[in-house]
């Protein structure tokens, strides 16, 4: 699979969806009014009690908008692995053995997601206004810095939709837990330090959601907070790269298994 | 009208045959209240705001949380797929009144939702974060009330969406904005008291209040008695007006089911 | 040269005991109880460079199985595979990129596009020459006689010009070995015929190794020379059609046409098959004297006309599975008699 390949695949991909553009657009308008809601949600809560827990409005917009946005980044390559479970009980997967290309790369490719458009504008949007209303020292050092973060994050959350996908092969039953995935996913929409310890530490040793948003905003911010030290926040290349190493374990795992055990 | 009674007990039953994703559904309620009482225990700390206290917010919040579960209406779903496969025709055909049959339906899966799935995470909810108990005996019949009215509105509401789909083919954007109005104004996530100004004019005017806000502010006392009686009026007259909208629109729909041939 | 080869070939599945309802799902968290079922059990044939080979068997017998193991879906237990002289679990990548597969449901294209964007994607994917790609697009676009359709969706397809597509698709490539599952399930006659054509034609001119599964018994006549009939796991048949129709006991089916309707009549050395009334349909062992029967028949009930049918291989077939199903029953028989 080469990148001009990949490139051919979303080109078809797109194409296909532009058959469906009435219902395409409202869905991409209805998206991101919802996301809207969230972020007026929270702007009336910071209007009311001026900052949570000592983060201010532009700080809480830049925490979610990363979340968001990350979000977006891991779905629009790996959001199929929600239905992957369908793909291994119907034989579907199949197909992707029996091609010459690594059968994850090409589902990644023909179920390339281009839904999440509104995602990448509204939270797009905020992540600049934040940045801008903050006025932190901006160097080169600190925008490298917030792509690393952004791609590390995406990583994280296609770590995740992998992860969970896998599960597939060994339980037939695996939607359930996307679910949890989500819940876990709304608790970094606020500062963890809002939580108790017990949150804290599963959220930064067990389950590291916390590397997606919350150190590397903390550590932006120069936030000194929580029970954790926020320089944790430079870690999150690390532990992204860690977590997608270990989702992509386990999915080889979970293939030669099906390989052996049919399916 | 034992016709829509089975109906109702057709989709309880079919929502039995989901048991063992109930238990995940309640998780994530706990989950999502968890959520919510953090946050306002990191915004009152031991103080209060608008005389409200960390406590008054975990009420607020385990109720909204609780009543959310039968408010979240499935009507778009139904009619989408209905009208999608062309189901609709098997329905109009049959000695049923549609519009009843779905609100039959919809009353099954609610009281699915409130046996297996709003009283665990009440109960559950009440014992982790601690729920106050009911502000004055006199207003249990105002809060039932209230909870009723909620119920009717969110039928309305979506019984609305959901004929626009005759027209649109699809409810999804307006679904998405009508719920992105309910997550801001039905105040389940912030209560009314803490609207700056125009904000809470905006909500009062409309019906979203009574999807978590009013059933909650009549439980906790935060309403006087005239208030209270105001508030029930109110969301009668939107129930009026809901389902006068409604039959209109099916009325019309139907004319155009019938030009159109589905 | 063998492009194929099987040795010995078992595939095992263990089947963990399942438990039911609420508390049954923790117990199969733990449970470590299992079966083994035997999918394929100790096969071996070869299959030479241009060869059209035809995989029959009942539902259940290993032939996906076979087909799975052959195309590095899935690893046997024992024994070996060469496909192409790889391994083909080992080397599966390399492999695909020189067969091709077309397996009924799980289709190749792209629901929404054009076949021909679908076809486009292709040539990317296994990195055809242009060229190469013009003269094979042209020659099946013909042979097939997709014109008509080649620029339109596939979901406005009937299912004989989506199973065009199909086929079409899967040779783009130049592929050594073709593996079809069930291709003209559910197409009218004349899609079928066409296929058919097309495959011979294929088989013959470039040479293409052709594996095919099928329930059809005419798709095995017309494309299929040799003939490999599983059953339970077990290969109970490899050669040529023609042989199999000697080897079996198939003696000859009469129909009779009676004067007035007449209750079922036995008649020995025969089976009736169908009995409507007046007419009635027997078949004969294959030693029997046919019209010595009838002559006798015919004394009793007065006989209007005759007919006789020439032995399709379906009957060929339906006898096998019928001794294998008997041989089977007697064995589970005379396993219970042992044990007691």
């Amino acid at each position: 699979m080469s990148l001009p390949l990949f490139l051919r695949f979303v080109l078809y991909k797109y194409k296909s969806i532009m058959e469906y553009r009435g219902a395409f657009l409202v869905g991409v308008w209805g998206q991101g009014l919802g996301y809207l809601a969230d972020f007026v949600v929270l702007r009336l809560l910071v209007q009311k009690f001026q900052t949570i827990n000592g983060w201010e409005w532009p700080e809480i917009a830049l925490l979610v908008s990363i979340n968001v946005l990350t979000y977006a980044m891991g779905a629009t390559f790996f959001y199929h692995m929600t239905n992957f479970d369908s793909l291994v009980i119907s034989g579907g997967f199949d197909r992707y053995l029996t091609s010459p290309l690594p059968p994850l790369i090409h589902l990644c490719a023909n179920q390339f997601n281009i839904g999440y458009i509104a995602h990448y504008i509204v939270a797009g949007s905020f992540f600049i206004w934040s940045l801008v209303q903050l006025q932190a020292d901006w160097t080169v050092g600190t925008l490298f810095f917030l792509i690393v973060i952004l791609i590390s994050g995406g990583l994280m959350h296609a770590a995740a939709f992998i992860f969970l996908g896998s599960w597939a092969f060994i339980f037939t039953r695996s939607r359930f837990l996307f679910t949890l995935y989500g819940a876990l996913r709304n608790f970094t929409s606020y500062p963890l330090s809002i939580y108790g310890f017990f949150i804290q530490t599963l959220l930064t040793f067990g389950i590291p959601f916390a590397f997606i948003n919350y150190y590397p905003s903390a550590v932006i911010l120069s936030k000194e907070e929580g029970i954790f030290p926020v320089w944790l926040g430079f870690l999150a290349p690390f532990v992204a790269l860690v977590c997608f190493a270990l989702a992509l374990r386990m999915w080889g795992y979970g293939v030669k298994r099906y390989q052996s055990a049919g399916g | 009208m034992m016709a829509y009674f089975s109906q109702a007990m057709k989709s309880f039953s079919r929502s039995m045959a989901y048991r063992a994703e109930v238990w995940i559904q309640i998780g994530g309620n706990i989950l999502f209240l968890f959520i919510q009482i953090s946050i306002w225990k990191a915004l009152l700390g031991h103080s209060m705001t608008n005389g409200v206290g960390i406590q008054e917010m975990v009420t607020y919040s385990i109720l909204n949380t609780s009543l959310s579960i039968i408010l979240m209406t499935h009507v778009y779903n139904q009619v989408d797929e209905s009208l999608r496969t062309g189901g609709i025709l098997m329905h109009l055909v049959k000695p049923l009144r549609y519009p009843l049959f779905l609100f039959a339906d919809e009353a099954g899966k609610n009281m699915y939702s409130l046996l297996f799935e709003l009283i665990p995470t009440l109960l559950v909810g009440a014992l982790l974060f601690g729920l106050q108990p009911i502000s004055e005996s006199d207003h249990i019949i105002p809060f039932a009330l209230s909870v009723i009215i909620a119920m009717f509105i969110s039928f309305g509401i979506g019984y609305l969406i959901a004929l626009i789909a005759f027209w649109f083919m699809t409810t999804f954007a307006l679904r998405w904005t009508v719920e992105g109005l309910i997550k801001v104004f039905s105040g389940s996530l912030i209560p009314l008291w803490f609207f700056p100004p125009v904000w809470i004019d905006v909500a009062h005017m409309l019906p979203f209040k009574f999807l978590g806000f009013v059933p909650a502010a009549i439980y906790m006392g935060k309403m006087s008695s005239t208030e209270i009686y105001e508030n029930l009026a109110i969301g009668l007259f939107w129930i009026v007006l809901l389902y006068g909208l409604g039959s209109l629109l099916w009325w019309k729909a139907l004319r155009r089911l019938a030009i159109q041939g589905g | 040269m063998d492009i194929i080869s099987l040795q010995s070939v078992t595939k095992e599945y263990k089947q963990y005991k399942r438990y039911q309802g609420f508390w049954g799902s923790f117990r199969n968290l733990v449970t470590q109880e299992y079966t083994i079922h035997r999918a394929v059990e100790d096969v071996s044939f070869s299959i030479a460079k241009g060869e059209a080979v035809g995989l029959l068997g009942q539902n259940g017998a290993g032939k996906s199985t076979i087909i799975k193991m052959l195309t590095g879906i899935l690893v046997p237990t024992s024994g070996h595979i060469l496909v192409r002289g790889n391994n083909p679990h080992k080397k599966r990548r390399e492999n695909n990129r020189h067969i091709g597969v077309v397996f009924g449901q799980r289709s190749q294209l792209w629901w929404d596009l054009p076949v021909i964007d679908s076809f486009d994607l292709h040539r990317h994917i296994y990195k055809i020459p242009l060229p190469l790609y013009k003269e094979n697009f042209d020659k099946y676009v013909e042979l097939l006689g997709m014109e008509t359709f080649i620029s339109q969706p596939v979901r406005q397809l009937s299912l004989g010009q989506r199973m065009r597509a199909e086929i079409a698709i899967s040779l783009l490539h130049e592929p050594d070995i073709l593996f079809l599952d069930e291709p003209t399930i559910g197409l009218d006659i004349l899609a079928k015929d066409r296929i058919r054509e097309f495959l011979r034609t294929i088989n013959q001119e470039k040479k293409v190794t052709i594996i095919l599964t099928t329930h059809d018994m005419k798709d095995i006549e017309e494309i299929c020379p040799r003939l490999l009939i599983l059953n339970k796991g077990k290969l109970v048949y490899d050669g040529e059609v023609k042989h199999l129709k000697d080897q079996q006991d198939v003696g000859k089916r009469v129909t009779i046409e009676f004067a007035d309707a007449v209750p079922p009549v036995t008649i020995p050395e025969a089976q009736l098959m169908k009995d409507e009334g007046k007419r009635k349909q027997y078949q004969f062992s294959r030693d029997a004297s046919v019209f010595e029967h009838l002559s006798k028949l015919a004394s009793r009930y007065p006989i209007v006309d005759v007919k006789m049918h020439e032995n399709d291989i379906e009957d060929v077939i339906r006898s096998l599975y019928q001794h294998l199903d008997d041989e089977d029953s007697r064995d589970l028989s005379e396993k219970k008699v042992a044990r007691i």
